[in-house]
C-alpha cells in the first residue's frame, strides 16, 4: 500500500490547476488504491470539490479504488453542502 | 453582428456605470462598517454589507474582471459568516475588512484605466486573503451544523415550492462565482431538499479543465419568497448558466417522495453511465425562462434619483453660461434702442435665464457631509496607527456645495487632516502630561459665508510652535536669518514650498511636500487656506472656497476702460461719487473715513497702472472678506451682472488679486477679483509687495 497522496490545504479555483497537473502525474497505477490524505483541507469550494469528482469517476472507469482519508470538517461540510457526500464513501461505491 | 461582438460592445457599454456603482458599494462599504463598530450585532447592517459584497463580486463576474470577483468572494464569504453569527465582528475583522475594501477600489480603479492591477496589489491581496481565512476557517465547524439541511421548519401558509435545476456555464469559476455560495444563500431564504450534483457534463480526468465549471444541480426549495427574489438569487449566473425553475403545486410535497423521474439522470456517485448525459442543451433552452429584465427590483424606500452622467450636465451647464451672456447682449441692446416695450421683454427673459441658472447650478450642488463621513475612516485607522485616540466631530454636513468643488476639495482635506493627527494631536500620555483630556479632538465644520463655502479643520492638539517654524524657516532660507516677522506671517510660513518640521518623518505626511500643495490646489479652485494656532492649544486651518465654479453674481465696475467684477457676496456697500482720493501710494494704496472708521482703500488704476486720466469723482466699493472690511477705488459703479466665470489666460495668471474673466454682453472682457487677495494687497503693509510683480494692464483681454 502506497503512502496517501495529501491534499493542500487550499483546494480551490486557485489551486486546481495545479493540484489537477501533479495528480495526472503522480497518480498510481490502477491496481492499487488511490488513497488521498483529506485531513489538511481547510479551504475548499465548487472547483476544489469537482476536481475531487472527476478524480473519483476516473478512478472508477478504471475500477480503481479511491478513498479520502480522515476528510476535514471544512472537506465533509462543503461537500455535504453541494450535494456530493457520497464523494465522502466512494470506496465503498467502487468495490461494489 | 456576432453574439460574442454584442457581448464584447455591452460591456464597454455597460462598464462606466458598473465602476461607479461598484465605487458607490464600496463606499457603503466602508460607512456600513464603520457603523457596525459601534453597533456589531446589527442585523440590517450585516445583510447590507452582504449585499454590497455581493453586487460587486457578481457584476465584476459578470464584467470579466475577474481579480475583483476572485477577491471579493473571500471578502463576502466572511461577510456571509458574519450575517449568520459564526463569526463576531471585532475590530480586528473590522480594519482587515477596511483594508479588504480598499484593496477592491485598487481594483477597480485598475479596471477603469483598463490597466492590469501591479505585482503589489497582488501581493497584498495575497496577505489579505490569508487573513481572511485564518478568520472564516475557524467558524467552518460551526458553520456546518447551520448548513446542514433541514427540513423540519413549521409549516408556513405561504411556503411554496419550486423544483430547480442549475445547469452552471464553463466559466462560472473563473468568473468567481460559487456554486455552493449560490446554495448557502438560499438556504438562508429556504429549504432545499434533495439536492443532487451532476457531474455528468464532467470530460475525462486528463482531459478536463479543472477551472471550468461542469456542475449541473437540481433540488426543491421551498421558501416564503416572492418568485421574483428567487429569480434574482440567480441574476449573478444567469448569463452563463441554464437556469430551470419550475414551480411546484403544492408546497406540502416536499419531502415526499417525489416521483423519480423528475430528479437529475445522474447524481455524482460514482455509477454514472454514460446515459447520463441524455439531456440536451437545447431542449433545456426552451424550457428556460427568459432572463429578468433586470437585476434584483429596487427596495422601494430607496430614494428616488437619476443618474445622469456628469458630461451631459457640464454641456448645459456651459451651454447656459453662453445664454447668460447672450442674453446680456440683447438686453444691452434693447436698452440701446429705448423701445420699452423691447426692454420690458428682454428684463423678463433675463429674469428667467437667472432662475434657470439657479435651478442649473443647483443640479451640481452636493452636500459635503459625504466628503466628511470618508475622514471618519481616516481618522480612524491613522489615529490607531500612531496609538493615538482621536474623537471625529463633524459639523454643518448639509451644507452643499459644487460637485467638481468637492471633487477637488478632498485631497486637500485629506492632506489636513492627517497633518493634524500627525503633528498636531498629542499622544494620550503627552495630553494628560499637558493637562488635557487623554482624548483628542478633531473637528470638520462646512458654513456658508458671503457667497463661499468656509471649511475649517481644528484640532485641540499642541499647536504650532512659532519658533520651531521660524527656525526651520531661517535654515531653509524662507526668512533671512535674524528676522523676525509677524506671529501670522510665520504661521504662513507653513505652506511655504519645501516647508516641513516634523522631526521624524513619518509615512503619512512629513515629506515636505504638503502644505504647499495643499495651498497650490486650494488656489487653483479660486480658493484660499489660513491657518489660526495658539501654542498648546490647538490648530484650526479655514478654507475658503467659492460656491460654484461656473456662473455667480458680480459687481460690474469700470476704470477707465476697463471693466471689473466683484463677487455680490462680497460687496459691503458702496459710497458714491465722491472726490477722487490723493493720497495714494505708488501701489495704490490709501485710507479713507467712513463712519469716523479708517478703511484702507486700493486704488485700481495704481494698482494695474491703468493708462488712464483719473476723472474728478469716483466711488468706493466697500467689500468684505474674511472678516476685514476695505474699500476699492473705482471710477464707475456699473451695477448688478450675471457673471459666466471663464479661466484667466495664460498671461494673466501672475495678476494678483484676480480669479477669472467673464465675457460681458457687448463682447468685452471683465476680470473678477478675488476680494480674499485683494484685500491683502489692500491691507498689507507695502514693503512685502515692492519686488512681486503686477503687470500693468491697459485693455482687459483674455488670451
Amino acid at each position: 500500500m502506497n503512502a496517501p497522496y495529501a491534499l493542500p490545504a487550499e483546494l480551490t479555483i486557485y489551486t486546481v490547476g495545479d493540484l489537477h497537473a501533479s495528480l495526472i502525474r503522480d497518480l498510481p497505477a490502477a491496481e492499487s488504491a488511490l488513497l488521498l490524505d483529506a485531513s489538511q483541507v481547510t479551504d475548499i469550494d465548487s472547483a476544489g470539490l469537482q476536481l475531487l469528482l472527476a478524480l473519483a469517476q476516473a478512478c472508477d472507469h478504471r475500477g480503481q479504488a479511491i478513498e479520502l482519508v480522515a476528510p476535514s470538517s471544512a472537506l465533509i461540510q462543503a461537500s455535504t453542502a453541494l450535494g456530493v457526500q457520497d464523494l465522502l464513501t466512494t470506496q465503498q461505491g467502487a468495490a461494489s | 453582428m456576432s453574439p460574442q461582438e454584442q457581448d464584447t460592445s455591452f460591456i464597454a457599454e455597460a462598464l462606466p456605470a458598473f465602476i461607479s456603482e461598484a465605487h458607490e458599494h464600496l463606499a457603503a462599504l466602508e460607512q456600513l462598517l464603520l457603523e457596525l463598530e459601534g453597533d456589531s450585532g446589527n442585523r440590517q447592517l450585516l445583510d447590507a454589507l452582504f449585499r454590497s459584497a455581493h453586487t460587486i463580486k457578481g457584476s465584476a463576474g459578470l464584467f470579466g474582471l475577474v481579480e475583483v470577483a476572485a477577491f471579493t468572494h473571500h471578502v463576502e464569504t466572511l461577510l456571509d459568516q458574519l450575517r449568520d453569527g459564526t463569526a463576531a465582528l471585532t475590530p480586528e475583522i473590522s480594519t482587515l475588512l477596511l483594508r479588504c475594501n480598499d484593496e477592491i477600489r485598487v481594483l477597480i480603479c485598475a479596471a477603469e484605466r483598463q490597466a492590469p492591477a501591479d505585482a503589489a496589489s497582488a501581493s497584498r491581496r495575497e496577505a489579505l486573503v490569508q487573513g481572511l481565512r485564518a478568520i472564516s476557517t475557524p467558524s467552518m465547524q460551526h458553520a456546518q451544523a447551520a448548513t446542514a439541511p433541514s427540513s423540519e421548519s413549521a409549516p408556513n401558509a405561504g411556503l411554496r415550492s419550486w423544483r430547480i435545476r442549475v445547469d452552471f456555464g464553463i466559466e462560472t469559476f473563473r468568473d468567481g462565482m460559487d456554486p455552493l455560495a449560490l446554495l448557502s444563500y438560499l438556504r438562508g431564504l429556504g429549504d432545499l431538499n434533495e439536492l443532487q450534483c451532476a457531474s455528468a457534463r464532467l470530460p475525462e480526468f486528463q482531459a478536463m479543465d479543472p477551472e471550468a465549471c461542469y456542475l449541473t444541480l437540481s433540488f426543491v426549495f421551498s421558501s416564503a419568497v416572492e418568485h421574483s427574489t428567487l429569480e434574482a438569487a440567480f441574476d449573478f449566473i444567469r448569463a452563463e448558466s441554464q437556469v430551470l425553475i419550475e414551480a411546484q403545486p403544492d408546497a406540502s410535497l416536499q419531502g415526499t417522495s417525489l416521483d423519480r423521474a423528475h430528479s437529475l439522470d445522474s447524481t455524482a456517485s460514482l455509477s454514472s453511465s454514460p446515459a447520463a448525459t441524455s439531456t440536451s442543451a437545447s431542449a433545456r433552452t426552451d424550457e428556460t425562462p427568459p432572463p429578468s429584465p433586470s437585476s434584483a427590483p429596487a427596495a422601494s424606500d430607496e430614494p428616488r434619483f437619476i443618474r445622469v452622467p456628469a458630461d451631459r450636465l457640464d454641456l448645459v451647464i456651459n451651454l447656459l453660461g453662453e445664454l447668460v451672456i447672450a442674453s446680456a447682449g440683447a438686453s444691452l441692446l434693447a436698452k440701446q434702442s429705448r423701445q420699452g416695450a423691447l426692454m420690458a421683454a428682454n428684463e423678463q427673459i433675463g429674469q428667467l435665464v437667472e432662475e434657470v441658472r439657479n435651478g442649473t447650478l443647483q443640479l451640481r450642488m452636493v452636500q459635503i457631509g459625504e466628503t466628511f463621513s470618508r475622514f471618519r475612516r481616516v481618522v480612524r485607522d491613522t489615529a490607531a496607527e500612531l496609538n493615538k485616540d482621536v474623537a471625529l466631530q463633524i459639523m454643518g454636513g448639509d451644507t452643499e456645495l459644487d460637485k467638481s468643488v468637492v471633487e477637488r476639495i478632498a485631497d486637500p482635506m485629506m492632506h489636513l487632516v492627517r497633518n493634524a493627527l500627525d503633528h498636531g494631536l498629542e499622544s494620550p500620555e503627552e495630553r494628560i502630561a499637558a493637562g488635557k483630556s487623554p482624548q483628542g479632538r478633531l473637528t470638520l465644520s462646512a458654513r456658508h459665508e458671503a457667497g463661499s463655502i468656509l471649511i475649517q479643520i481644528e484640532d485641540d492638539g499642541r499647536g504650532v510652535r512659532r519658533q520651531k517654524v521660524l527656525q526651520r524657516a531661517w535654515e531653509r532660507g524662507l526668512v533671512e536669518a535674524g528676522v523676525q516677522p509677524s506671529d501670522a506671517d510665520i504661521l504662513r510660513l507653513i505652506f511655504a514650498p519645501g516647508f516641513s518640521t516634523a522631526e521624524k518623518v513619518t509615512n503619512l505626511s512629513g515629506r515636505g511636500v504638503g502644505m504647499d500643495v495643499v495651498r497650490s490646489n486650494i488656489e487653483q479652485l479660486r480658493g484660499n487656506v489660513a491657518i489660526d494656532s495658539v501654542e498648546g492649544q490647538g490648530t484650526r486651518i479655514t478654507i475658503r472656497l467659492p460656491l460654484t465654479l461656473a456662473i455667480i453674481d458680480g459687481f460690474l465696475v469700470g476704470v477707465g476702460q476697463s471693466k471689473f467684477i466683484f463677487p455680490l457676496d462680497a460687496v459691503v456697500e458702496v459710497i458714491e461719487n465722491r472726490p477722487a482720493l490723493a493720497a495714494m501710494d505708488e501701489r495704490g494704496r490709501g485710507t479713507v473715513e467712513l463712519r469716523s472708521q479708517v478703511l484702507p482703500v486700493v486704488g485700481l488704476r495704481e494698482l494695474y497702472a491703468i493708462d488712464s486720466a483719473t476723472p474728478e469723482r469716483s466711488s468706493v466699493v466697500v467689500l468684505q472678506s474674511s472678516g476685514q472690511r476695505y474699500g476699492v477705488q473705482v471710477d464707475q459703479l456699473l451695477g448688478q451682472h450675471q457673471t459666466v466665470i471663464k479661466p484667466l489666460g495664460r498671461m494673466f495668471r501672475s495678476l494678483r488679486g484676480m480669479s477669472g474673466s467673464s465675457i460681458l454682453g457687448n463682447g468685452e472682457v471683465a476680470l473678477i477679483f478675488d476680494v480674499h487677495s485683494l484685500s491683502q494687497l489692500a491691507t498689507d503693509p507695502p514693503h512685502r509687495h515692492a519686488n512681486r510683480h503686477t503687470a500693468p494692464l491697459r485693455e482687459g483681454h483674455t488670451s
